[in-house]
């Protein structure tokens, strides 16, 4: 039995992990950050205050590795029809999974604390840090149960979800990390009682699992620590009992968004999309939107422009957050490399032959799936962000900037398009795309230029008239870039 | 005396390495107007290589392929608005129904606006798939799917189709109809080229064929021909195994199971 169980869970192991036993750039850009962060606040804190700070970015990273990258851990054996006739029980490849999502999490999660128990507080001793790397595990345990209970619960319907709890995990990550620093002193405030117990820390997992490490404050109303191995044992029985739910297999097109987006869906085909740029523009708009992997791996990162707000709003109203709002307005370009990188993602990549054997030039399937975006994903985006403008900053702020705002991106839009998205439409299965960008060198100048252009409209950008001329420049600079994209190239 | 059909589609001395494999080397054969033309030949042999190279899919690296007097190498746009070509299994978009497969193919071709949604409809009547037009194929058998491609192979009406493994996975009576359909196109003026291992279907519906064997052409003609090529009075199947000198399946089998026995 034993040794089926571990033939199950290294099977498991490689097919997600393309063959690598160890994802080693994860563990190394993951580690690295919450080490340069741990450095930044072990003079703050004390035991208990410093594993809380470790617990909580390990928890959000794995919880984003798991939804993401990993996300194939916690759906059901692609090949389980065959996996399944073979002659092992139903016990044994249970468990077999289990050990493998085990074996992962408890490699995440070591790999983002382990820098953060080298580099702890000269006060915390050997067995704490040893401590702290068995609470890491336990605490990723439970994340993962956690998640795999929500996709039980709502099999094929917990997409929604999923990517709610994923906006939600981005928006908390990208917030957290942009206030790390400035935290650590009210964490410090907590443990030493100079500050009140924050009552909703109660329910956080990391504030449960720190106290495996360190007593908490004594107002504080936690969990005992042998609770928290219970919970593990628990967490260990759900990952081994439940069983993932079943892949859908393909998804009907009929959303909300689709119909209140159908009248400028049919303006842009007969005004805007050329006769042979139409099927491409057709296939991006009606099937990227389904396809599983897209969704999952694109929409949440609209979180990042969203935890800016959070971070920069703190309450205010009005004008102190026009030049928050103007950023949002031009900057959402910094999210396109992320969405364009995935435009050929696809469940039924082998399909792409209908498009590869179309009698049409690689400038079409280029423009189609541009303009696609622009109106099945930017223009969405833009009328969301001009309700915001609007309740935000009211009627003569909204008329000001958000159209400069919107051209802007889809002139980036067309600008990036070439760059980032490496294959045609669709014609990319999820664990092969690729991605040739990150996010210190290119990403970063992109979001330096959007903020400049994003301070320098909302600056110099006063009155609706200037507002009307930089429209129509912004005009005429999309109106050269389609021309160039339609220029002949060499067919492929 | 009357001359042969123009040839739609043409391999002049065609070679296409992969690294060390050579998948084609210097192949040369036409097909007609009006035939039904088989390309044959055992697994790896370079058939579906072939079919990627007249779809202008990939380039070769020597030689010259020819549709419809379109060079495929410079002006593939021109050789793909001659063809029609459904690759081995009819992959489709799993979350696209019918009905959008075929609104898409139709705008990929350029077809008319109005031409495109009535003969979409027409063809999956024809196919009974009416019922479920608008259903993700991904919900579809094997054989529905086989349905729909042929379908969007079908609309913009091709001089030339072309077809990896068409019969693969359907039913007795759909087998007959597609059987039919791609007589049918022949006689219409268009021609068909395809790929199958099922010899005896090849027989009963090929005019021509041209058979492969590691990349190298070893035998094209009508299967009289081919019969007196090698030299046999036999089947197409048994022809097929004395051109590409095929182990006896007998000896084969056995060299297969070894000492293994059913427990």
């Amino acid at each position: 039995m034993l040794r089926r169980v571990r033939t199950l869970c290294l099977a498991w192991l490689r097919a997600h992990l393309g063959g690598e036993l160890v994802p080693a750039a994860a563990l190394l850009a993951q580690g690295s950050l919450v080490g340069v962060l741990a450095l930044m606040v072990r003079d703050d804190l004390g035991e208990w205050g410093f594993a809380l700070f470790a617990l909580a970015l390990s928890a959000g990273l794995v919880a984003l590795t798991l939804l993401g990258e990993f996300g194939s851990l916690l759906r059901r054996d692609p090949a389980a029809a065959w996996s399944e006739s073979l002659p092992a029980t139903d016990f044994e490849r249970r468990l077999g999974h289990a050990l493998a999502v085990l074996a992962l999490l408890s490699g995440l999660s070591l790999g983002v604390l382990l820098p953060a128990a080298l580099l702890a507080p000269s006060s915390m001793s050997i067995l704490e840090r040893c401590l702290l790397l068995v609470a890491g595990v336990g605490q990723a345990l439970a994340i993962g149960s956690g998640l795999l209970t929500v996709q039980v619960l709502f099999g094929q319907r917990a997409e929604g979800l999923l990517v709610l709890v994923q906006t939600a995990l981005v928006v908390a990550a990208v917030t957290g990390l942009l206030n790390a620093p400035g935290l650590a002193p009210q964490v410090a405030a907590i443990e030493t009682g100079a500050e009140a117990w924050p009552a909703g820390l109660s329910w956080t997992p990391p504030a449960w699992y720190a106290t495996g490490v360190a007593p908490g404050p004594a107002e504080a109303s936690l969990p005992p620590p042998w609770s928290l191995v219970l919970g593990t044992l628990v967490s260990l029985a759900i990952l081994v009992g439940l069983r993932p739910a079943a892949e859908e297999r393909a998804r009907r097109s009929r959303t909300l968004l689709n119909l209140v987006l159908s009248p400028l869906r049919t303006l842009a085909s007969r005004l805007w999309v050329r006769r042979d740029e139409r099927g491409v523009f057709d296939l991006v708009y009606d099937a990227l939107p389904l396809e599983r992997d897209f969704v999952l791996r694109t929409y949440p990162m609209i979180g990042i422009p969203l935890a800016f707000l959070v971070a920069g709003a703190d309450g205010e109203r009005g004008e102190g957050l026009e030049d928050l709002l103007a950023l949002l307005l031009f900057t959402p370009a910094v999210y396109l490399p992320v969405l364009l990188a995935h435009v050929p993602v696809s469940g039924t990549p082998e399909a792409r032959w209908l498009v590869a054997s179309a009698p049409i030039s690689p400038a079409a399937v280029e423009q189609g799936a541009i303009k696609a975006l622009a109106v099945r994903f930017l223009l969405p985006l833009y009328l969301v962000l001009a309700l915001l403008a609007l309740y935000f900053a009211g009627p003569f702020f909204t008329l000001r900037l958000a159209i400069p705002g919107a051209l802007v991106t889809l002139i980036s839009l067309r600008l990036l398009y070439p760059r980032c998205t490496l294959s045609a439409p669709l014609s990319v299965a999820p664990d092969e795309i690729e991605v040739r960008h990150d996010w210190t060198g290119f990403l970063l100048t992109l979001a330096v230029v959007l903020t400049v252009v994003a301070i320098a409209s909302q600056r110099l950008i006063t009155d609706l008239p200037r507002a009307a001329l930089l429209v129509g420049a912004l005009v005429v600079v999309e109106l050269l870039l389609a021309r160039a994209g339609r220029s002949p190239r060499t067919a492929t | 005396m009357t001359s042969a059909p123009a040839p739609i589609a043409r391999f002049e001395g065609v070679s296409k390495s992969f690294e060390e494999v050579h998948a084609l080397q210097e192949v040369s054969f036409d097909v007609r107007a009006g035939e039904v033309f088989g390309l044959l030949g055992p697994n790896g042999a370079g058939k579906t290589t072939a079919l990627r190279l007249l779809c202008g899919l990939i380039p070769p690296d020597a030689g010259r392929v020819e549709v419809d007097a379109h060079d495929v190498a410079t002006d593939p746009l021109a050789v793909r608005r001659s063809l029609s070509f459904v690759p081995d299994g009819a992959p489709l978009y799993a979350n696209l129904s019918a009905r959008q497969h075929l609104m898409l193919v139709g705008r990929l071709h350029g077809l008319e606006e109005a031409h495109l949604a009535p003969e979409g409809d027409r063809l999956l009547e024809a196919l009974d798939l009416i019922e479920r037009a608008d259903d993700p194929v991904g919900q579809f058998s094997r054989g529905m799917r086989q349905k729909v491609a042929l379908a969007c192979a079908l609309l913009p009406r091709p001089r030339l189709l072309v077809l990896d493994e068409p019969l693969t996975g359907l039913d007795a009576p759909t087998t007959a109809v597609f059987k039919e359909v791609l007589r049918s196109w022949a006689s219409r003026g268009g021609a068909v080229l395809y790929t199958s291992h099922l010899l005896d279907v090849v027989e009963r519906v090929c005019d021509r064929m041209v058979i492969l064997s590691a990349g190298r052409r070893i035998g094209l003609g009508t299967l009289e021909e081919l019969r007196g090529a090698s030299g046999t009075d036999g089947t197409l199947e048994e022809v097929f195994a004395r051109i590409a000198e095929a182990e006896d399946p007998t000896r084969h089998a056995e060299r297969l199971l070894g000492d293994l026995r059913p427990k």
